[in-house]
């Protein structure tokens, strides 16, 4: 006598199932919730930053872009991050002060920096971190 | 010798060949001479002193081949009446019908019949009939009639002078015989003695001796002997007889003169018309008319022609003198055109045609240069036009076409001597450059009145000169260069350079010596130059989709020509197409001046971004990089 196909649940693929919906679940909690560099400020406008820079004198924000230009001088350098914002891209100059320790900053790479705006509207580079 | 024969050869085209009677009053002439065409022996007084049957003789320079008559001098080869007797000769064929051999026969035959040396002498009588037999030719033009006229009525002459000779020999028998009757009068009448009635009878009764001693010697008485009427008038008839027969001796003499005079005349007229051949006749006839031996010729001792005999030859002219030269002339133009046969058988035309054109000057009626074939004349008639139109081109100062008709000649003829055709050419050619030239540095110099006389001068020496029409054409250009420098101010006083650009080589020209102006025209091509080569790298860039480059490298050219209409143009075409990388600049620029050094530098970075090449951001990066570290 032919055995009839078992109609019960498969056990195992329930599980599989919801160790996969668990993980996605989590994650985009963890997307929504997380801080972008970790830093404790807000992030910048860089729409206004390009408008008129000199408005944002003392703000701290953090920024994240990717580093495309060095304008490296004696003991301190600019370094230029293009952060996109609304499609476009905006370019953002930050000062590496002297006696910054931030590592090697490679082009190319993102970072997320730390800045105040000085009296000329431009950032400065308090903390760096690279993504 | 010759240089008279030529004299004399070219008194007749000159004096119109005819004889022209002298213009002095009838106290002038020898009495009896009635009308008489005669060669006075007598000097004329008074100015006409120098003339020679009325006319001044003309005078031949041979060593300029020059004439001089009446004040004038013409070339003796540019003589415009010889030069078309000279080429209507060239083109004639020779002279060879029958008719003028018959005549040329004629004539030699006369010339036989009456030579000195025809054995058994002269045939005076068949040499004078055939006269009218050469006279019916047409080339003699009746002279051969004229002739025998002359001979008739010098025979006529001397037959009168026959006939009063035998009248003068019939008085001397009547005088004698007048004579004869005086003498016996006065010899045999006695005185009568009153009473003595015999001797009443006058001694004729034969009365004795005594009767007649007794009278005592010759009649003394009135009526008796020469004391008789009739004895005084025998005397008288015998001095009437005398004087008539000296006068009938005078008549004669002065109708041999006369007679003479005419003939002489007739052969003076001949030589100059150039008829040797008649002058030969005449002289030998002339000798068997008047066998006395007295040739002299009766001219005026003053006059030209007396002076060019008595000068030459040192001896007063006679018909033999005439006649030697005739036959000197004959035999030089013989000798001429056997040379132009041989030179142009050697194809030197220019000594060719001078040797026949003085053969046939002084012999124009000669056989010798009526028979010279015409094949052979026409050799040398092209070169003698052009030898004529050469010297009426120089004559003319039209030494552009002088020039070219001496290198004809010399194509021509071998022997053709063309230095002193181009030493004048070259003389007045450079002369008259020389004043062009002159005068164009004056106009250059803006000395117009200067300028003019040097033209003129120009003119005068050349008037044909094609350098004139140059100078013509500088001062044409002259006026438009004032034009034209006027509109050059003009467009600058308007701005309007690139009108300038445009007209520039119409324009510089106008401008060549003011420095002020070269200067500023100079500035205005460089820099349209620059604008329009800009413009055309732009458009090659635009071409390749590479906007911002073209508007970048165009910008720069704007900037310092923002007038510039093709610019001006070109950049709004560009704007648009650069707008965003222009944008960018133009708000880096302005936040810059803002102080706003990090939304310019962010700006600075975008146009970068948008065109990496670009110069004005990356100096404009450069520039806010050092001023927000505080370099500056």
């Amino acid at each position: 006598m032919a055995r009839r196909a078992s109609s019960g649940v498969n056990t195992q693929a329930l599980l599989v199932g919801a160790i996969v919906l668990i993980i996605v679940l989590g994650g985009g909690y963890w997307f929504i919730n997380q801080k972008p560099s970790g830093f404790d400020a807000p992030v910048l406008d860089a729409v206004s930053f390009r408008t008129n820079g000199r408005s944002l004198a003392g703000n701290k924000n953090q920024v994240t872009g990717v580093l495309i230009a060095r304008e490296i001088r004696a003991s301190s350098q600019i370094v230029t991050l293009e952060v996109e914002q609304d499609g476009n891209p905006v370019h953002v100059p930050i000062i590496i002060p002297d006696g910054f320790t931030a590592g090697n900053l490679n082009q190319k790479d993102t970072y997320t920096f730390l800045i105040e705006f000085n009296t000329d509207g431009v950032p400065v580079a308090l903390e760096v971190t690279q993504l | 010798m010759k240089k008279i024969l030529f004299s004399l050869s070219l008194t007749l085209p000159l004096a119109s060949q005819v004889y022209t009677p002298p213009s002095g009053g009838s106290s002038s002439r020898p009495s009896g001479g009635g009308n008489d065409t005669v060669v006075r022996s007598k000097p004329q007084p008074g100015p006409s002193n120098n003339k020679t049957y009325g006319n001044e003789l003309p005078f031949y320079n041979p060593a300029g081949e020059t004439i001089s008559w009446n004040g004038s001098t013409w070339a003796a080869s540019d003589n415009r009446f010889f030069e078309a007797r000279f080429q209507k000769y060239l083109n004639e064929p020779e002279e060879s019908s029958e008719e003028a051999k018959k005549y040329r026969a004629t004539i030699e035959e006369i010339l036989a019949m009456m030579s000195p040396h025809r054995k058994g002498g002269p045939v005076f009588r068949d040499a004078v009939a055939l006269l009218p037999r050469a006279s019916s030719y047409p080339g003699d033009a009746r002279l051969c009639d004229s002739l025998s006229n002359a001979i008739y009525t010098a025979m006529l002459a001397r037959k009168d002078v026959r006939g009063t000779k035998d009248l003068i020999t019939a008085m001397e028998k009547e005088k004698k015989r007048v004579i004869g009757e005086a003498d016996w009068k006065a010899k045999t009448d006695r005185d009568i003695v009153v009473g003595d009635s015999k001797a009443v009878g006058g001694g004729s009764g034969g009365g004795n001796g005594k009767d007649k001693g007794g009278n005592n010697g010759d009649a003394s008485q009135t009526g008796r002997g020469v004391n008789s009427l009739d004895y005084v008038n025998k005397v008288k008839r015998i001095a009437e007889i005398e004087a008539l027969k000296k006068g009938h001796q005078l008549k004669t003499e002065i109708k041999t003169e006369l007679a003479k005079m005419q003939y002489q005349a007739l052969m003076v007229q001949f030589f100059l018309q150039r008829r040797f051949e008649h002058v030969v006749m005449a002289s030998r006839f002339y000798n068997q008319i008047w066998s006395d031996g007295d040739g002299t010729l009766y001219l005026d001792d003053k006059s030209d022609l007396d002076k060019m005999f008595t000068e030459s030859l040192g001896v007063s002219p006679t018909v033999s003198t005439l006649d030697s030269l005739a036959n000197e002339a004959m035999h030089d133009v013989n000798k001429g055109v056997e040379a132009f046969i041989f030179l142009v058988e050697q194809d030197e035309l220019e000594s060719a045609s001078k040797r026949l054109s003085e053969s046939y000057m002084i012999g124009e009626f000669m056989p010798s240069i009526n028979t010279l074939a015409r094949t052979k004349k026409r050799k040398v008639l092209e070169f003698v036009r052009g030898s004529y139109a050469l010297l009426n081109a120089i004559e003319s100062k039209d030494f552009a076409t002088a020039t070219t008709q001496i290198k004809v000649l010399q194509s021509q003829a071998k022997d053709f001597d063309a230095t002193k055709a181009q030493a004048a050419v070259a003389t007045f050619s450079r002369a008259s450059d020389m004043s062009i030239m002159m005068a164009k540095n004056h106009l250059a110099a803006g000395d117009v009145e200067k300028a003019r006389e040097e033209i003129q001068k120009a003119m005068e020496v050349w008037p044909q000169n094609p350098k004139l029409a140059e100078f013509d054409r500088l001062v044409d250009a002259g006026g438009s260069m004032i034009r034209l420098r006027n509109d050059f101010d003009r467009l600058f006083a308007e701005k309007n350079y690139r009108e300038v650009f445009k007209r520039q080589h119409e324009l510089a020209p106008s401008i060549k010596n003011d420095s002020d102006r070269q200067e500023k025209f100079r500035q205005v091509i460089e820099n349209i130059g620059t604008i329009e080569l800009a413009i055309k790298g732009s458009e090659e860039l635009g071409r390749l989709g590479q906007h911002y480059a073209a508007w970048e490298k165009l910008k720069p050219i704007y900037d310092r020509f923002p007038d510039d209409p093709n610019l001006n143009q070109v950049m709004t075409q560009m704007q648009g197409k650069a707008s965003a990388f222009t944008n960018a600049l133009d708000r880096a620029n302005s936040l810059e001046e803002n102080g706003n050094i990090g939304s310019s530098l962010s700006w600075f970075y975008r146009a970068k971004d948008l065109h990496p090449g670009s110069t004005r951001a990356a100096d404009g990066i450069k520039r806010l990089v050092d001023r927000a570290l505080n370099l500056n």
